[in-house]
């Protein structure tokens, strides 16, 4: 019988239609050349399945963020940042995370579900966003509108970005994080932030007000749009105020 | 649709695929270190062409948009002269792996290796079809190849892992000769 042994195996192992099949298999038990060509294709297929394995672990995160850093970049007008500088940026935000403990950037569905708790318990718009501050969580996944202020006057890059609703407010927040870690938050919103009962007027000035929860600094201005600072370090949120012009 | 939502059903539809697509870029990138980039430059790509159309099989289409980003990456590489590795350099097992995972580390490593000793095509058909779960079809269509030369490909390629990785080494090897991959067929 003419044939090619090579063709036929590979046909067979992967979709050989009948009647065809059938007599394909009758003709293995009489002829060596095709018995040895599916026996190691056979092997072969084996070893190569036996090889399947998972992604490193983190790798979706690191997707995310790579992908979410590319739209805030795009957003503040750089559309086309260096792989290095987008390799940075994601091991930056990694760090975040990992420093953080645990991958805490919440689904807006896992995020609805809180904030229907906080229905429940009522709280500020300030003292979530302190909660969410001190757990390193940002109020959604979703892109916001607005591009990313610029902080790298004063050290901080960013880190993180999400727009989603706080105590029912919608709000864009920014996440930076200097070469020491340490991490400043920004909200900006339409509506404005409600003033903390401890809250300190700055000076004169009835629009700006800063207060201390939790070991969180916190200093609140109004202007065109709401905006609200936080950090473990004081001086760094006086520093971004100045640099965004609302204080 | 604003870009919240665009960009969340994106990811939503795309890392289910993460794994096939990492294992794709392992087998692309000349240089273990490239891997991760591979990959982010595959969804970066993928996300830039979502909001032109959505694919009907995401996991073809980022295997696609992968095996495009590796060519352009090693024709890169190739303009800069750049020293290319044969293959990459397995992982050594750690002191802390136990025993038993230092082995099947080896095992992995030694068919890691054994597929980089293929030629590219045969080491792309072997991937998707028996590492990503792939049919020949779908194969054929993310390579741009006839069903019937991935077939070949992915068949001489099997052979060429089982006489590698086997004890049958004295087996010999049937059907050389045909079309252009004729010459990467495997010594006995």
């Amino acid at each position: 019988m003419s044939h090619d042994p090579e063709l036929l195996a590979a046909q067979y192992l992967d979709h050989m239609p009948e009647p065809a099949r059938g007599d394909f298999e009758a003709h293995l038990l009489t002829c060596d050349g095709c018995w040895r060509e599916i026996s190691l294709a056979r092997e072969g297929r084996e070893i190569a399945e036996g090889a399947r394995e998972l992604a490193p672990a983190g790798i979706r995160d690191d997707i995310r963020a790579t992908i979410t850093a590319s739209i805030t970049a795009s957003a503040a007008g750089r559309p086309n940042i260096r792989r290095r500088h987008r390799a940075a940026l994601v091991l930056a935000v990694v760090a975040v995370v990992a420093l953080a403990g645990a991958v805490v950037m919440r689904t807006p569905a896992q995020r609805s579900s809180r904030s229907s708790a906080a229905v429940a318990s009522p709280r500020t718009a300030v003292t979530a966003a302190v909660d969410d501050y001190r757990e390193n969580e940002l109020p959604g996944t979703t892109v916001p509108a607005q591009s990313a202020p610029d902080l790298s006057s004063i050290g901080l890059h960013l880190v993180g970005a999400g727009a989603g609703h706080l105590d029912g407010a919608a709000v864009s927040v920014f996440a930076y994080r200097d070469a020491a870690g340490t991490r400043l938050s920004v909200y900006q919103s339409s509506r404005a932030f409600p003033e903390g009962a401890e809250a300190q007027h700055l000076g004169d000035d009835d629009d700006a007000w800063t207060m201390q929860a939790s070991g969180v600094s916190v200093l609140c201005a109004k202007g065109a749009h709401s905006t609200l600072l936080l950090s473990s370090d004081s001086a760094l949120v006086r520093q971004a105020g100045v640099v965004l012009n609302v204080i | 649709m604003d870009s919240g939502d665009d960009h969340e059903e994106f990811l939503e539809a795309t890392l289910r695929h993460a794994d096939l697509v990492h294992a794709l870029a392992r087998r692309l990138a000349t240089r273990p270190a490239d891997v991760a980039d591979l990959v982010q430059e595959t969804y970066l790509r993928a996300y830039a062409a979502w909001g032109r159309r959505r694919p009907d099989d995401p996991g073809a289409w980022l295997a696609t948009i992968c095996l495009n980003v590796g060519r352009d990456e090693l024709r890169r590489h190739a303009r800069r002269k750049a020293a290319v590795e044969d293959g990459p350099v397995p992982d050594l097992p750690g002191p802390q792996d136990t025993a038993e995972a230092a082995l099947a580390n080896l095992r992995s490593d030694r068919v890691h290796l054994a597929l980089w000793q293929l030629p590219a095509a045969q080491r792309v058909a072997i991937t998707l079809m028996d590492l990503c779960g792939f049919t020949a079809a779908q194969a054929a269509s993310i390579t741009d190849a006839p069903r019937g030369t991935v077939l070949a490909r992915v068949h001489r390629g099997r052979k060429a892992l089982a006489l590698h990785l086997s004890d049958q080494r004295d087996l010999p090897v049937q059907g050389t000769g045909r079309g252009s991959e004729a010459s990467h067929e495997p010594r006995s």
